[in-house]
């Protein structure tokens, strides 16, 4: 008998494809009559071969069902459960499937009534691009502007705007440029970076597979083209490397192991790693799968980390890499969008589900609800079905975050009701370095790795030392109002480093670089463990303050003095310091006053 | 940076569900079919949890008109090769009152002997969670499932009520006597199954590939004639005919394909230039109008 596994004839040219196949996730939103399931329907249509009997029964359908006098009507291959057939609008997220030559497509067919945003919410956060739908009759509409906003706040950074029903407008190109420059007046302050328009009618199929010839006008590509051609593997985040642990293997008493889904970036066998919450450090000593050991495994894989040491880890802790550890906090700043029919209620404890760890969240303040078309915020009011709220949050535990916009993975959650079990909010965790609006109650109750460290630079004898003596004093003896948690603050001096933990390096610029890094390191352990830290290193060189900001992303204070720098003693001026303090016009006092105040306003008034 | 193949990126997504499932539930269950998509369940739960077994037990419901051959592969590889905990319920009381395709029609057959054969063996072990095999882009009701599909304590599915499920983040909360249906393949398609088994090598039931085996005609469709219990009408005389299946249930309700693939190279081939979808073979499907979302929402998989 044959092998039932050979590989021969046509079928080869057909591996080497799904080979180098990509799996492109995709959104499709619209309003309820824009034509979306039509035009999805078009896709699956015209792009795959459909087999014989979904043809039959969609003849059929078109008779019973469809909405164009018995001819055959694409939606009906899309609208799937009767009570939706018997609306004719659809109701729920749908998956369909096709693939191009280039790429494998899911497509995620979202409902348009307003009452199910959950829904879109739901689409969209596993969406790579998304496909706004527009009649071209309507322009741009609440919904799409809507739809857009969602799209952009789920992270989704590429969106072909599909002006559909251009056959009703008599395939004008000025309510086609009309549109266009409506939406892109709206799309301004949306985060989406790569927005495309193509008109098109679904129904007829122009500019869907194929160039219009209705309409000359339009120089660019096909819905299919865009499709195929946007770029979207770039949108991972290949640097952080994060691993919620989901499952401790224990076959056998002497194998454990820990399984999960590389989150974001990559791990290979030795890297130093380090597990929170315990902050226990170790290497990786193998990545075991089914298949053997890998040699590197990367975002969206799912493996098996053994580890050199026996560390005590359950399902929940998160690995990371020693020098690039995501902040710990209990509190932090997130866009919910609420999903129950039932309102958030400050005062219940909701589940939290975060990567693969489950605790319990308050959530603390609702600071505005979003409007949505008018992209500005409104006032801050309980948030109920379908609304979207920046809020704030307190967690039973700290847990291991990114920003959404960084990481869509460590930086998204769930809010489950304790009581119904029902998926309460979505929730997308907002950087708080880079936004404004916290309002000053909020300082004393601040997680302590928010204060950022700062690090004075400035070349031997510009005065630096004396700056941070001046820094500890002043927050460890007078204990300022601003420091409620009292906080001690530590200096981690140059020469005493030299003298302790860098001994063993000598002067070289290599000697020089490892110093500096382990003292950024360093710097960064001890804001993780709650310390205010101040750094007084020089740090001469351009290149290696940028190595040092990857680790521990201080504040730069640059002491600047001049007639100090020779070409025995290289320093290259900061191109951009956060601030200067200048020692040759300014007298010590002055000088530390300066600092003084600058270090009260970063860490005090934030 | 190269991305995963598409077929990787499922493979990894599936392995994730699976484990997120052992790690939430006390009690989780495999339902076992025998057919294609179980056997890619199954290679899958044995990828997620190597080297260790997968820590759940799988389970058969019996209907009594299973292709022979299908139990003699059950056996032989599940449980004796692989060595794995297995499962099979039959629903006695269908038994009892002697329920066949033939005696009672296939819609009540189905129903007594498989849904209500599966609820029968949820509750008795008090299984928390059931991973099936199902994919949505099989049917069109199914192509709303969520990957992780809430259960009420009766085992009923309300497509109306379906939680939304975002990221990866699967709310896996139940009370005791609620239950969830997980679906690993959600994102496959048949083509993807098919060269899956290709790429993996992965053992399945010899009847998905084609041979000469004794059919009878019936209103257009090819039906296996797998042991005597198969009454035979006036004037009917089984023929040799080169078929194999799509899809494996009861052999009775199971319609053949005149084929000559031997290979999965072949049966890909023949699926690229497919004149049917695959379930269109199951003949329960076509009873009655949006009859997969009636089965459905009663607890069939």
């Amino acid at each position: 008998m044959t092998n039932p596994y050979v590989i021969n004839g046509p079928i080869q040219k057909f591996l080497q494809r799904h080979e180098r196949c990509d799996l492109v996730r995709v959104l499709t939103c619209g309003s309820v009559d824009d034509g979306k399931s039509t035009l999805i329907g078009r896709l699956l249509l015209d792009a795959s071969v459909l087999p014989k009997d979904t043809l039959a029964a969609l003849e059929k359908d078109s008779k019973q069902y469809g909405t164009q006098d018995g001819a055959l009507d694409p939606a009906l291959l899309i609208d799937g459960l009767k009570a939706e057939r018997e609306q004719k609008i659809t109701i729920d997220v749908a998956h369909r499937f096709f693939s191009s030559e280039e790429r494998t497509f899911i497509v995620a067919d979202t409902p348009g009534h307003e009452q199910y945003t959950r829904n879109m919410v739901t689409a969209a956060s596993n969406a790579d691009m998304v496909i706004i739908l527009l009649d071209a009759r309507n322009g741009v509409l609440e919904q799409s502007r809507r739809h857009a906003f969602i799209a952009s706040l789920l992270g989704i950074k590429h969106a072909i705007v599909a002006v559909n029903k251009m056959d009703l407008v008599d395939f004008s190109e000025d309510v086609f440029e009309e549109i266009k420059k409506d939406f892109l007046v709206f799309a301004e302050r949306l985060q989406i970076t790569d927005l495309h328009f193509v008109p098109l009618s679904a129904l007829s199929g122009d500019n869907v597979m194929d160039p219009s010839t209705n309409m000359p006008w339009y120089k660019g590509g096909t819905l299919m083209h865009l499709l195929n051609t946007i770029h979207v593997v770039s949108d991972r985040n290949l640097i952080d490397f994060r691993f919620p642990v989901q499952y401790v293997s224990r076959p056998s008493p002497d194998y454990r192991a820990f399984s999960g889904t590389v989150a974001s970036g990559s791990v290979r066998p030795g890297d130093e790693v380090l597990v929170l919450p315990s902050h226990k450090t170790t290497r990786v000593q193998s990545i075991d799968t089914f298949d053997g050991e890998l040699s590197k495994a990367s975002a969206l894989s799912a493996v098996t980390l053994r580890l050199e040491d026996n560390i005590d880890i359950s399902r929940g802790d998160m690995i990371v890499p020693v020098h690039n550890v995501p902040e710990q906090s209990r509190q932090f700043d997130a866009f919910l969008v609420w999903m129950d029919e039932e309102s958030l209620q400050d005062d219940k404890e909701y589940i939290i589900k975060h990567t693969t760890k489950m605790t319990t969240a308050r959530i603390r303040t609702v600071r505005y609800v979003m409007d949505v078309n008018t992209l500005r915020r409104g006032e801050a009011a309980p948030l109920t079905a379908n609304d979207i709220g920046r809020c704030a949050l307190t967690i039973a535990e700290p847990l291991p975050i990114d920003s959404y916009e960084r990481n869509r993975i460590t930086g998204s959650f769930v809010l489950i009701d304790p009581v119904s079990h029902q998926t309460s909010a979505a929730g997308m965790i907002v950087d708080r370095k880079t936004e404004e609006g916290l309002e000053g109650e909020e300082s004393s109750a601040r997680q302590t790795s928010d204060f950022p460290i700062l690090w004075l630079t400035g070349n031997t004898g510009s005065g630096k030392s004396t700056l941070a003596q001046a820094a500890e004093r002043h927050v460890n003896r007078s204990a300022p109002s601003w420091n409620a948690a009292a906080r001690k603050l530590v200096v981690l001096d140059g020469d005493e480093l030299r003298e302790t933990i860098s001994l063993d390096e000598d002067l070289s610029a290599e000697g020089r670089r490892k110093h500096n890094l382990r003292t950024a390191r360093l710097a960064k352990l001890l804001q993780q463990k709650g310390f205010l830290v101040v750094v007084s290193v020089i740090a001469p060189f351009e290149s290696l303050r940028k190595e040092i900001d990857a680790i521990c992303k201080p504040q730069w204070i640059y002491v600047e003095r001049s007639g100090i720098t020779s070409e025995d003693r290289p320093y290259d001026v900061p191109s951009n310091p956060d601030f200067t303090v200048n020692t040759d016009t300014l007298n010590e006092q002055e000088g530390t006053q300066s600092f003084i105040d600058y270090m009260v306003d970063v860490l005090g008034n934030d | 940076m190269k991305n995963m193949s598409h077929i990787r990126q499922l493979e990894a997504e599936s392995i994730h569900i699976l484990r997120e499932v052992v790690a939430s539930f006390e009690n989780p269950v495999m339902l076992y079919s025998i057919g294609k998509d179980s056997s890619v369940l199954l290679h899958l739960a044995r990828k997620a949890f190597h080297p260790g077994k997968p820590p759940f037990p799988l389970l058969h419901v019996d209907t009594t008109f299973k292709f022979k051959e299908m139990t003699a592969f059950r056996d032989s590889y599940v449980r004796d090769e692989l060595g794995l905990d297995l499962i099979v319920h039959t629903n006695a009381d269908g038994v009892e009152k002697q329920v066949t395709p033939f005696s009672h029609g296939s819609s009540a057959y189905t129903d007594i002997m498989k849904t209500e054969g599966l609820r029968q063996a949820m509750s008795k072990h008090g299984f928390d969670a059931a991973i099936g095999g199902a994919r949505r882009d099989e049917e069109k009701s199914r192509s709303k499932e969520r990957v992780f599909s809430f259960r009420n304590a009766d085992q009923r599915w309300d497509p109306k009520s379906q939680r939304p499920e975002l990221w990866h983040l699967y709310n896996t909360r139940v009370r005791t006597g609620e239950s969830m249906r997980v679906f690993p393949l959600s994102n496959w398609t048949e083509v993807d199954v098919w060269l899956y088994i290709l790429l993996e090598q992965i053992p399945i039931v010899p009847l998905y590939f084609a041979a000469k085996r004794p059919v009878v005609e019936r209103d257009g469709t090819l039906i296996m004639v797998d042991d005597e219990r198969l009454p035979l009408l006036p004037g009917e005389t089984p023929k040799e005919k080169m078929i194999r299946f799509r899809t494996l249930g009861c052999y009775p309700l199971t319609g053949a394909n005149e084929s000559t693939a031997q290979t999965v190279s072949e049966i890909i081939e023949e699926l690229l230039s497919c004149p049917n979808s695959e379930r269109f073979d199951r003949l329960i499907d076509f009873d009655q109008p949006s009859s997969m979302e009636e089965k459905k929402k009663a607890g069939y998989f």
